[in-house]
């Protein structure tokens, strides 16, 4: 009885070696994880090490950016060391970027998705940013609006998971994107990955796992820096001792 | 076996207590366990144990070793005595007291150094154990701690009680021993200890949005702040230690009514410069150092500090800082020592205001 309910879980790398370090070797496949932090952190550049890896494996992977025009996300990869195989990989069409603005993403996603079932090379996905979408909405604080978002945001997700995506959600973290536009987003997602700065003179940048479904993650936060390689995570145990 | 009382005491009756921290101010709070009602708050910062050490060993070249001790001894007296009014003017009832001292110790005695080890009520003779306990370590006297459990305990036991330390020999264990018979050493006017009226309006404010600010959770996050299995706080290493900006003003105070106002300008500047070695040395740039500065002072809880530099003069702010009756000598004569090393200059304050209804300080400093 219990070999049939056993089945092994598997992994996706991050595309960068010591955060699947810290989660076991990978996001556990077909989960939904939230990578959050404050503007200028990082997440979209983590964003990109997550496709580059899915498509260098075969994967056809799915960037859809809902903030940002196309000609700033070429601008954003051009800065690192990846970007001919980046670009490389897109022609190839195992990377594919989509860019849309809030009114146009509420009337495809449904669509959207739909596409991305009937692909079934389609492994990876990736929205940038997820949350700040519902507070462009009208009146995001009426009843009806609030029941629409969540209903949408339960539906993406429960399509991500049995399309057997690995979604990575991009959540701002600021001011402006106060709880009550959160939508319980951290409570549904399977995992949370955190990018936080700290301004000591110098800035100093740590990446945290506080929840990753099924996994025995680190429990210690790790520094990184952002170079012309992108993220670099330090190895090994480098916080100020005593 | 769970002592019954103990735990009906710590976990159903004795009041809550917790740590709160924003940027630029810790505090602790004690409530009603079963209510929101707040019955006492408590303004607390962070310093450097060596500054603290150090002043100790400075002022001993300046006024000799036995005035020294007997100086700390009457601070630390004062400060321990002025910390336990701030929860309120009543004695606790006797049945309570040794509890209290059980929670106290438990409380306080993993990061100083120090464990409860008998207490008598009848004879009104406490004796706590230490080892390696914080400052007098390097210090080699124990004076301040003695005297600040000193006021606490006469506080607490409704009398005078004096303190003294039983070291052993080669080593950092030792015994604080304190008893109503042993002869009074310094009795306080608690009178001139109570909490300002409006200690609690003035040292909590409700501070203004601080979202870039750091506080002490964000440098644990960080770990630029360690804290030990024990309880001892840590910063890039160099071990701190809990107090108020009360006692080091109180001691600038000393200086100045023996016209010695120069002489502690000069410790605290010599040993500012110490710690600017450890702790800004991997800084490159001047203003790196000053957002080091800043940013560790608003963790440490000393308020919000912002400097500017214009030319050869430094404007200093510090919003939310600690208010209480002395000026601000200690805070001005810290950021004075930090900003020398930062320009390899000698500035000098020559303007402190306290503005106690816009809740800053605001200092400046020109060479």
């Amino acid at each position: 009885m219990e070999k049939k309910f056993e089945k092994k879980l598997t992994r996706e790398s991050s595309g960068i070696k010591e955060i699947d370090s810290m989660i076991q070797g990978g996001l556990p496949s077909g989960s939904v994880t939230g990578l959050s932090g404050p503007p200028g952190v990082g997440k979209s550049i983590f964003s990109l090490h997550f496709l580059l890896e899915g498509a260098r494996k075969g994967q056809t992977c799915v960037y859809i950016n809902l903030e940002e025009p196309r000609g700033n996300i070429d601008n954003m990869i051009k800065e690192f060391d990846f970007a001919k195989e980046f670009f490389e990989l897109e022609k190839k069409e195992l990377i594919i970027i989509k860019c849309f603005d809030y009114p146009e993403y509420e009337k495809v996603y449904t669509e959207l998705l739909q596409r991305i079932k009937d692909d079934p090379k389609i492994k990876r996905l990736v929205i940038d940013s997820f949350n700040c979408f519902f507070s462009s909405l009208d009146n995001p604080h009426a009843l009806a609006t609030a029941i629409n978002v969540r209903k949408m945001i339960t539906d993406s997700f429960y399509r991500m998971r049995r399309y057997g995506l690995t979604t990575l959600l991009i959540l701002e973290k600021g001011e402006e994107y106060r709880s009550d536009f959160n939508y319980n987003i951290p409570y549904l997602v399977d995992g949370i990955i955190k990018l936080d700065f700290l301004d000591l003179g110098t800035i100093e940048r740590r990446v945290f796992i506080p929840k990753m479904r099924w996994t025995n993650q680190y429990k210690e936060s790790k520094s990184y820096e952002i170079n012309e390689k992108g993220i670099v995570v330090a190895s090994g145990d480098d916080g100020d001792g005593y | 076996m769970v002592n019954i009382k103990s735990y009906l005491l710590d976990k159903i009756i004795f009041p809550k207590r917790l740590i709160i921290d924003k940027p630029g101010i810790i505090y602790s709070e004690t409530f009603k366990r079963y209510s929101n009602k707040i019955s006492s708050k408590r303004r607390l910062c962070l310093d450097f144990e060596d500054m603290v050490a150090n002043l100790q060993l400075e002022t001993e070249k300046i006024f000799g070793k036995e005035e020294t001790s007997e100086i700390f001894y009457r601070l630390g007296k004062d400060e321990g005595a002025s910390n336990i009014l701030i929860a309120g003017n009543k004695k606790p009832p006797l049945f309570l007291i040794e509890f209290i001292l059980h929670i106290l110790f438990k409380d306080m005695g993993g990061w100083l150094g120090l464990s409860l080890k008998e207490i008598d009520l009848n004879k009104k003779r406490i004796i706590l154990e230490y080892n390696n306990i914080l400052v007098s370590r390097k210090v080699r006297d124990h004076s301040l701690l003695i005297g600040c459990f000193s006021g606490i305990l006469s506080f607490l036991l409704g009398e005078n009680i004096e303190g003294i330390a039983k070291p052993k020999e080669y080593s950092k264990k030792g015994f604080y021993i304190f008893d109503k018979k042993l002869e009074n050493r310094y009795i306080q006017d608690i009178n001139l200890l109570k909490p300002a009226r409006d200690y609690e309006k003035l040292n909590f404010p409700k501070t203004e949005e601080t979202k870039n600010k750091p506080c002490f959770k964000d440098f644990v996050k960080f770990q630029k702040l360690n804290i030990s299995p024990k309880g001892r706080i840590y910063f890039l290493g160099n071990p701190l230690f809990w107090s108020t900006s009360k006692f080091f003003n109180n001691l600038a105070n000393y200086f100045e009514k023996r016209n010695k106002k120069e002489i502690f300008r000069k410790i605290v500047l010599k040993n500012t410069t110490k710690i600017s070695e450890k702790i800004l040395g991997n800084q490159e740039m001047e203003k790196d150092k000053i957002k080091l500065i800043e940013n560790m002072l608003c963790v440490f809880g000393w308020g919000i500090p912002e400097i500017k530099k214009m030319k050869n003069e430094i404007f200093v702010t510090i919003n939310y800082p600690q208010i209480n009756r002395y000026k601000p000598i200690y805070e001005a004569l810290v950021i004075n020592g930090y900003l020398n090393y930062v320009y390899k200059k000698d500035f000098r304050a020559y303007q402190i205001e306290k503005k106690i209804e816009r809740q800053k300080i605001i200092i400046k400093y020109k060479i």
